[in-house]
């Protein structure tokens, strides 16, 4: 089932179109920085993209910064929110259910085709975006400080100013990657649910994004503290604790742990729903 | 009929584990403290003494003291005005460090044993601070609960009645409460609460409140903490080939301050001044306890500035001699003076209207 489900997600096309489309957007940041050597300054604007500049390796970080907070929520809900109802929408989840495969065996199928989506399009930004900055921006030459300070090992600044070497960009931008990726699957799962809702695709994606725009707004309000720690967007911005030195671990384990919790009580909202659900179409 | 049970049944363990991990942070909060058996004035000696306890953790620090915006005074303004979030390493009163995180930067200050260094990401600049600073602007290491909670306890001295508060949980950890009452009522402190952990005495939170306020003006607390020794690698700069590097000597304060005008007397409208550390002439607390003020001097061009902001932002008010200017905030009262000759004094502090308008009029009597 789940292989199935693969090959499906693979055969689509506006799958590949939407993460070629998230791809693009980090390219053409790149290009207008590179070509006017205009970026944003430290502390403004996206994280990071101040520094690629000066060596491309952290444009990989700052890609995904650049997608993150729009395009890439909005590719995964609407993913998300037409794994069942699309289905439904086309008249196939009758003779997909037809098959001897029980309701739960295809939400989960369905989970696992939209947590390899959300891995794709974030590995495919950071991959692109790694190409692009080392085209675009090349990397720091070797050479020896004034203090004696050998910098062959040292291509960038963390945000405490401490130097940091290729093999910790590496690491770092890999954590990166896997924050991101899992912060996405509470917008997944938000959309999946709703998804079983309704036999609208449009409908469950637009439900989920509308419930990220609720929780975007109350992180931004004081007034909202109290709840601010348990809304799904609270530590999506988290990730750059990658690059301080030491690494701050409290959000981002709390990133994690929120994630989780969604997908969890999602999922289980779900299956609940969609095992004891008339299937019309 | 079995479809209908069979869908109850699965929404029933679906909402019944969302309401369990809903209530897992309120039961985690509600999960009783033990009480501890320490004395107020046990806890208040082991608070004194906790300067040497080392510590890591993230500290929010929330004050509302609705400060109207001062000219070169930006950044103190936002800091006693806004949430503030830092995360520190502390291994001793000479080794300790201090990072305000921003969405896409920091601002770091390090104490080391050669000195005091601060990391500024927007502008890539490590700069060693040279010199003792005998008076400086509040800077956000001071709003940190163990480096604010000492403060506080130093400043109120004696002059304050001391009780113990039920104990509560702060970032994870039992901490015992205690409540410091100003016995003066010129201060504008209603009560200061400090929440230490009752082993080592560290502060973990501090709230302060005003006159009669039944909200904290400032809070200041740990979210989450570790009573563990930072290594010494974490809390020592290590820059970057790239980063920028300065050091900047700090003005003689002294030098410049004592240059204006006569030294300010031992006693202003009847409130004895406090020796200050800096022996600066020109620059001094008055009174006692919480309900202390400071008068300074400023320099030509800030004090005409200032005054010009204060006239905008604050009421005129009459005294003996002169005119002053009167800005009131939520625990801050603040009055500057033009005295004969054109310099402008600035007199601040945690005391009500009426305590610096009689000390802008002693200090007008005595020129």
């Amino acid at each position: 089932m789940i292989g199935v489900e693969l090959v499906k997600l693979a055969r689509r096309p506006r799958n590949w179109v939407s993460i070629v489309l998230l791809c693009a957007l980090p390219v053409t940041v790149a290009i207008f920085v590179a070509v006017t050597h205009l970026a944003p300054p430290p502390g403004q604007g996206p994280a990071l993209l101040s520094a690629v500049l000066s060596d491309g390796q952290l444009f990989p970080a700052a890609a995904l910064a650049i997608v993150l907070p729009i395009f890439l929520p909005v590719a995964v809900a609407v993913v998300a929110g037409d794994s069942i109802a699309g289905e439904a929408n086309a008249g196939m989840l009758r003779y997909l259910l037809a098959r001897p495969v029980g309701r739960t065996k295809l939400l989960a199928a369905k989970l696992v085709a939209l947590i390899v989506y959300v891995l794709l399009a974030v590995v495919f930004v950071a991959v692109t975006s790694y190409v692009t900055g080392r085209l675009l921006f090349g990397s720091k030459p070797a050479a020896v400080t004034s203090t004696g300070i050998t910098t062959n090992n040292v291509v960038a600044t963390s945000l405490s100013g401490t130097a940091l070497t290729p093999t910790d960009i590496l690491l770092r931008t890999a954590g990166t990657v896997a924050f991101v990726t899992v912060s996405m699957l509470g917008v997944g799962a938000i959309a999946l649910f709703l998804s079983t809702m309704s036999d609208s695709s449009l409908g469950a994606a637009l439900g989920a994004l509308a419930a990220l725009i609720t929780s975007g707004v109350l992180v931004a309000l004081n007034s909202a503290s109290a709840v601010s720690p348990y809304l799904p967007t609270r530590y999506w911005l988290s990730w750059v604790d990658f690059f301080r030195q030491p690494i701050l671990w409290r959000d981002i384990d709390r990133g994690f742990a929120i994630q989780a919790i969604y997908v969890l009580v999602f999922l289980g909202a779900a299956w609940a729903n969609f095992a004891s659900k008339d299937i019309t179409s | 009929m079995a479809a209908a049970t069979g869908t109850l049944r699965r929404w029933a363990v679906v909402v019944a584990g969302t309401a369990a991990i809903c209530a897992l942070p309120a039961a985690v909060a509600a999960w009783p403290v033990p009480a501890s058996a320490l004395s107020a004035a046990q806890l208040r000696t082991r608070i004194e003494l906790s300067a040497r306890v080392p510590y890591q953790g993230y500290a929010e620090s929330d004050v509302d003291l609705n400060l109207p915006s001062l000219p070169d005074l930006g950044n103190v303004v936002s800091l006693l005005d806004g949430t503030t979030d830092q995360y520190a390493w502390y291994r001793s009163p000479g080794q300790w460090r201090a990072d305000v995180l921003t969405a896409a930067g920091e601002d770091d200050t390090y104490q080391t044993k050669v000195g005091t260094f601060t990391w500024n990401y927007t502008s890539n600049l490590l700069t060693q601070i040279l010199g003792s600073q005998p008076v400086r602007l509040p800077r956000a290491a001071d709003l940190l609960p163990p480096a604010l909670a000492r403060r506080l306890l130093s400043l109120a001295g004696r002059a304050a009645s001391f009780s113990r508060l039920p104990s509560q949980r702060v970032a994870g950890l039992d901490a015992a409460g205690l409540r410091i009452v100003p016995t003066s009522k010129l201060t504008t402190v209603g009560a200061v609460d400090i929440w230490a952990d009752p082993a080592t005495g560290l502060p973990l939170q501090v709230e302060v409140f005003g006159r009669g306020a039944a909200a904290p003006l400032l809070v200041a607390r740990f979210l989450d903490v570790s009573l563990t020794r930072p290594a010494l690698s974490t809390v020592t700069p290590q820059p970057a080939p790239e980063v920028g590097y300065t050091s900047t000597e700090l003005p003689d304060v002294s030098r410049i301050l004592n240059q204006f005008g006569p030294p300010l007397p031992d006693q202003l409208a009847g409130f004895a001044r406090v020796a200050n550390p800096g022996g600066l002439a020109d620059v001094a607390a008055y009174g006692s306890g919480l309900a202390r003020f400071v008068v300074l001097p400023l320099p030509q061009s800030t004090g005409s500035a200032a005054m010009s902001a204060a006239k905008s932002v604050g009421a005129s008010i009459k005294i003996t001699g002169g005119t002053a200017e009167l800005i009131q905030a939520s625990l801050l009262t603040v009055v500057l003076v033009s005295v004969p000759g054109g310099l402008v004094y600035l007199l601040t502090g945690a005391v009500t209207p009426i305590v610096l308008d009689h000390a802008a009029t002693a200090l007008l009597d005595s020129y």
